[in-house]
């Protein structure tokens, strides 16, 4: 055997394994970002923000290191395929999703080409992990502990308004997780004894009719579940509940910001810059079904005494007390 | 000598030889790098050792401080949990209680749950990162480990367990102070001790790991490894760690190199948490943590290359100082080898090389004195071998003539004095030889006539005391009154030629100088001198032998000759027995046929008589007279021939008549003149024109000899009528030019007399001889010889007479029949 052929022999083994591909840093890391609101809207910004901020201190340079190709469905679901189809053409790496949607129309797109998850719900029950430590198939990354959170919230909200009677739960239900999280706050809200009216935003086109609906029944809250479709239509909503007197409430943390009451959640920033080490490490030869989902470790709660006074509310001291944040 | 030192030169290039100056450099470089290598390889243990213990010692240092931050972050949740353990909380409102555990959330971001157990193991209260806070669920745990090992023992740690299977947790409980105490206890998240292990820096790459008591990891850098359910036990180190805290004492932290994980190699270090049972293992890459050592051992192996630099430079230099000297000494050496023995060698070191120098050249010089010396021995010691050449090749001239000629003497003693002239550088040189009782001059040198006759006065004495005479004798220097003869001689060896005791000869040499002959010279000439016995003898061997060979074969050819002869005369006495016995029955029918045709004659005559008076027609007397004519005719030739036919048969006859007539002493010569005058006026009878030389050799000393002479007369007769008859039949082939001769010799031979009859005519072919001698046989045209003549001849010479008859003869040339005859033949045959 002649030596040129060895040597054709070690660059072609170099570049069958992923690991070799990182030491060897031919060709920057090719991230395909898939978004499912419009790249003009804050989460989108928002995460490719924080997922460049992940991967510069991870030690990656973009352009050198990685490069990230964004689509975005704009709330468009039935759009992931064709996008996943662009995206998939241009070879990367791994592909990020921010929805259980976006992430099942990757993985019917690819079985094979990474796809980490920046902060989905409950990834077990929507069947897109077989479990946390050994995700089994090419989908890992972060889930949002959301499923466990809508009972704190919905206690908290309580603490927080004592004399909230309604609740009006705004879902979307292209999204797998929120109808098992809207039951079990149904229970919670039967248990106390408060009536809940599920409102369903499927896409973005269909948030003003909801937001109309919701305005017709006055809720004495309006309760947002963890979606990111729904984030991108956060503004609106605080927009429309504020607009009725209603306090909002959800597992956002953007949104006292944006002029809703209380937000108890984790910290997106955290999350999607954490997913930049999956992302390394998909790079480094890790193998998705390996790698475990991770947790958030830390849950905020921020209250906005501002939005309270707005509405005309007073936030009980020992909510306030709880709070990591207080917006004044 | 020579020889010895040019062997090895010529070898040294074949075989390569490694020059002194790398010798002796490799050997000082070797030492020194011996020295340096175990120096250094020392070093380099003893380093490695110490650093090996250093870094043990710092990694079981940064275990012991990983452990005890791990400790400390299980200590501040405890002390934490501690706010709410006084024994009055139990009386503060249940809002306040909750706003401590809220608190207590806020400080302790790894507690999810918090909740309080009254006395009765009741749960009371539980605030809850993920749950909404429940108060008074009265919920029983009296039973469980949280709630009564936490009151024994006032602080209980749970077991870590993982929550879906993923994220590692542990509940903490503390029993409060006071009697009939409450319990509260933190469901602490373990994943949290990330940060604290991260936090922990060790070098480049090295980190800390938590595993439980049972090797489930509970923390690591990689975080995925702990949410995977990483059981580590399997790893040795951790399996090392994990016996020691089930058996006996535990050890506080012990380190080792082993391979991590990925299957690096690195150094571990341990320490155990007691209280929670955890073992908190630090691990660094072993290049890292050993990076000392390393450094050490570059260190150690630069000075070793540093050393080795120095001592190959130093080495070499010495060894170029020590052999430059020596490489002198062996050019002067090889020179010396090479012959030039005039050489010295200067070395001015004032060491033992200078001292070795001095003794090369005095060794050179040593050599060089017995060189000179020796040259002049084998130059001796040449001529010798070649004096001995020319002696042996001298001596082998004089054999070699020997043997060539074996029958001559001169040559050989031609050579001897030659050779011997000139090996002795005498140029005369002379070999007398014994004849007849004196010396006589047999081969010498000098071509001139000998200045003296005789042998000389030296060689006489030689001769006659059969030793060595050397005048001057170089042993007895006195003045001989006898020496040397000659004024130009002055020195004279004579050496005997002794053969069984007797002088047969002298070998002389004469010098004109005054210079006796050598030993040598005198030792050569005595070997000549036996080679001339020798020659001599070998010479006389030869002519005894070829007389005594002639002799044989003379005695031989008598002896076939005689056989021959007897042969012959048996043959012939046969023949002649039978012819006579033919003749006797012949002479009667004979007898009849003449004596009647003698009658017949008569008788016709008588008819004629008869018929005479008879008146008859002249017709018929005419035919009567012709017819009695042819009759008579007839009858005469029966008679003619009848009477020749008795001729035959009385020569037939003669055969078987032995001693017929009488014998008597006849005078030889006598008979042979009748003989011849017989034989001549009988040939001119029958051929008138017959003429011939006779010629007669006849010694008067021939006499007598007792013969039947007769019979001998009859032989000559048939001879010279042969003889005649071949002379004339020559003549007749050749013509007038030719003279024919016939001659008749005698000889006397003592008791015997010889007779030869000799003609020139043709001779008698090969053929004829073998059988000339047998009866009948005849060469004549019939009618001419009876073939009965020479055998008679041969009859009556043999057998009458006990002689011999021989012929000798050459076709064309002549015969001669030679008879020889006893003078006492015929009385000694009658007698007999």
């Amino acid at each position: 055997m002649r030596r040129r052929d060895l040597v054709l022999l070690a660059a072609g083994a170099i570049a069958a394994s992923p690991a070799a591909w990182a030491q060897g840093r031919g060709s920057p890391f090719r991230v395909a970002v898939l978004g499912s609101v419009a790249a003009t809207n804050p989460v989108s910004l928002n995460e490719l923000a924080w997922l460049r901020e992940g991967l510069e201190m991870e030690g990656w340079a973009e352009g050198r290191d990685f490069l990230l190709d964004a689509a975005y469905a704009d709330g468009d679901y039935g759009r992931f395929p064709a996008l996943l189809g662009e995206l998939l053409g241009r070879r990367p790496g791994a592909i990020t999703v921010g929805t259980i949607a976006g992430a099942k129309a990757a993985q019917a797109a690819s079985r094979t080409v990474p796809i980490v998850m920046l902060g989905l719900n409950d990834p077990v029950r929507t069947g897109l992990v077989a479990s946390l430590a050994s995700p089994g198939g090419n989908v890992t990354g972060l889930a949002t502990q959301n499923e466990d959170l809508q009972l704190k919230l919905f206690g908290l909200m309580q603490e927080a308004l004592p004399r909230a009677r309604t609740v009006a739960a705004i879902l979307n239900p292209e999204n797998p997780s929120n109808p098992s999280m809207l039951s079990a706050v149904a229970r919670a809200a039967a248990a106390a004894g408060l009536s809940l009216d599920a409102v369903a935003i499927p896409s973005p086109a269909a948030a003003d009719g909801a937001l109309r609906a919701i305005a017709d029944k006055r809720p004495d809250v309006v309760f947002v579940l963890p979606d990111v479709a729904l984030a991108g239509l956060l503004g609106r909503i605080v927009q429309a509940a504020t607009a009725m007197g209603a306090p909002t409430i959800g597992t956002f943390l953007e949104l006292p910001e944006m002029g809703g009451l209380l937000a108890y959640g984790f910290m997106r920033r955290d999350t999607v810059r954490r997913a930049a080490s999956f992302l390394r490490r998909l790079a480094e030869g890790a193998v998705a079904a390996d790698l475990p989902v991770e947790q958030p470790t830390a849950f905020r709660l921020i209250v906005s005494v501002r939005a309270a006074a707005g509405l005309g509310l007073a936030i009980p001291p020992s909510v306030l007390a709880r709070a990591d944040e207080v917006i004044e | 000598m020579r020889q010895g030192a040019g062997a090895p030169g010529a070898a040294a290039p074949a075989r390569r030889r490694l020059p002194l100056a790398v010798k002796f450099a490799v050997a000082s470089v070797g030492l020194v790098t011996l020295v340096l290598l175990i120096n250094g390889g020392i070093n380099v243990w003893l380093n490695y050792e110490e650093a090996k213990r250093t870094a043990v010692r710092v990694q079981q240092e940064k275990a012991q401080a990983a452990a005890e931050r791990v400790d400390l972050f299980i200590s501040d949740i405890e002390s934490q949990i501690g706010w709410t353990t006084r024994t009055e909380w139990r009386r503060v409102p249940l809002e306040q209680q909750r706003y401590d555990f809220i608190r207590l959330l806020r400080q302790a971001p790894a507690v999810t749950d918090v909740s309080y157990l009254d006395p009765s193991g009741k749960e009371q209260l539980k605030v809850s990162r993920l749950e909404p806070d429940q108060v008074g669920s009265g919920e029983d745990v009296s039973a469980e480990p949280r709630f009564r090992d936490a009151v024994a023992q006032k602080v209980w740690f749970g077991p870590v367990y993982f929550r879906r299977g993923s994220e590692p947790y542990m509940t903490i409980a503390v029993a409060h102070a006071g009697r009939h105490p409450g319990v509260t206890t933190a469901e602490v998240n373990l994943k949290l001790v990330w940060d604290v292990i991260t936090s922990i820096r060790l070098g480049q790459k090295g980190y800390a790991f938590v595993v439980t008591s049972a090797g489930r990891l509970i923390a690591h850098p990689d975080l995925s490894l702990v949410l995977r359910d990483t059981d580590l036990s399997r790893l040795a180190q951790v399996a090392r760690a994990l016996p020691a805290r089930a058996g006996g004492p535990i050890p506080a932290s012990t380190s080792e190199i082993v391979t991590d994980l990925d299957g690096n190699a690195v150094l571990s270090a341990h320490a155990t948490i007691g209280r929670v049972g955890w073992i908190v293992f630090v691990q660094s890459p072993v290049s890292e943590a050993l990076a000392p050592v390393y450094a050490a051992l570059s260190q150690t192996l630069a000075l070793l290359a540093l050393g080795l630099l120095l001592a190959t430079v130093a080495g070499t230099f010495l060894s170029r100082r020590m052999v430059v000297p020596i490489r002198r000494l062996q050019e002067g050496a090889e020179r010396l080898g090479s012959g030039d023995l005039a050489q010295r060698i200067a070395i001015r070191t004032g060491d033992e090389i200078e001292t070795l120098a001095d003794r090369f050249n005095q060794m050179a010089g040593r050599i060089q004195d017995s060189y000179e010396t020796l040259e002049a021995k084998v130059e001796e010691r040449t001529r010798d071998l070649e004096d001995t050449v020319q002696v042996q090749t001298a001596t082998g001239e004089v054999l070699g003539v020997i043997s060539r000629s074996p029958h001559d003497l001169r040559p050989v003693l031609d050579t001897i004095t030659a050779t011997a002239a000139r090996l002795c550088e005498a140029p005369d040189a002379r070999i007398h030889l014994l004849s007849d009782g004196t010396f006589r001059l047999t081969a010498s040198t000098s071509d001139a006539s000998p200045p003296v006759d005789g042998p000389g006065a030296t060689a006489e004495r030689a001769a006659r005391e059969l030793r060595i005479v050397h005048e001057p004798d170089p042993a007895e220097p006195a003045h001989d009154p006898d020496g040397p003869c000659d004024e130009t001689v002055r020195t004279v060896v004579s050496v005997p030629l002794i053969r069984e005791g007797v002088a047969v000869g002298v070998l002389t040499l004469r010098r004109a100088t005054r210079q006796p002959f050598t030993r040598r010279q005198i030792a050569l000439l005595t070997s000549f001198s036996d080679q001339a016995v020798i020659a001599i003898a070998n010479t006389r061997l030869f002519e005894e032998v070829q007389a005594r060979t002639a002799e044989a074969e003379q005695s031989l050819n008598d002896l076939r000759l005689a056989q021959d002869r007897l042969v012959q005369s048996e043959k012939l006495a046969s023949l002649g027995q039978l012819t006579a016995g033919i003749a006797h029955e012949i002479k009667n029918p004979l007898n009849f046929v003449n004596n009647f045709s003698t009658l017949s004659a008569d008788l016709i005559d008588e008819l004629t008589e008869v018929l005479a008076p008879v008146p008859l027609d002249d017709a018929i007397r005419e035919e009567i007279d012709a017819l009695t004519g042819l009759l008579k005719g007839n009858l005469e030739k029966v008679v003619s021939h009848g009477k020749r036919a008795d001729s035959i048969v009385k020569n037939m006859l003669l055969h078987s008549r032995e001693g017929s007539g009488e014998h008597r002493p006849v005078d030889v010569n006598a008979l042979v003149e009748e003989s011849l005058n017989l034989g001549y006026h009988g040939a001119r009878a029958d051929k008138p024109g017959f003429n011939v030389i006779l010629a007669r050799a006849l010694d008067p000393s021939a006499g007598q000899a007792d013969l039947y002479p007769q019979e001998i007369t009859r032989v000559l007769l048939n001879l010279i009528s042969n003889g005649f008859y071949a002379a004339a039949k020559r003549q007749a082939e050749e013509g007038q030019g030719f003279e024919p001769m016939l001659t008749a010799t005698t000889r006397d031979l003592g008791p015997q007399v010889e007779i030869r009859i000799r003609d020139n005519g043709t001779g008698i072919p090969e053929d004829v001889r073998a059988k000339m001698f047998n009866p009948f046989f005849t060469t004549k045209p019939a009618g001419e010889g009876t073939g009965l003549g020479l055998s008679l001849s041969h009859d009556i010479v043999v057998k009458q007479h006990g002689g011999m008859i021989d012929v000798a003869t050459e076709p064309g040339v002549f015969t001669e029949f030679t008879i020889v005859l006893p003078r006492a033949a015929a009385s000694a045959r009658s007698g007999a």
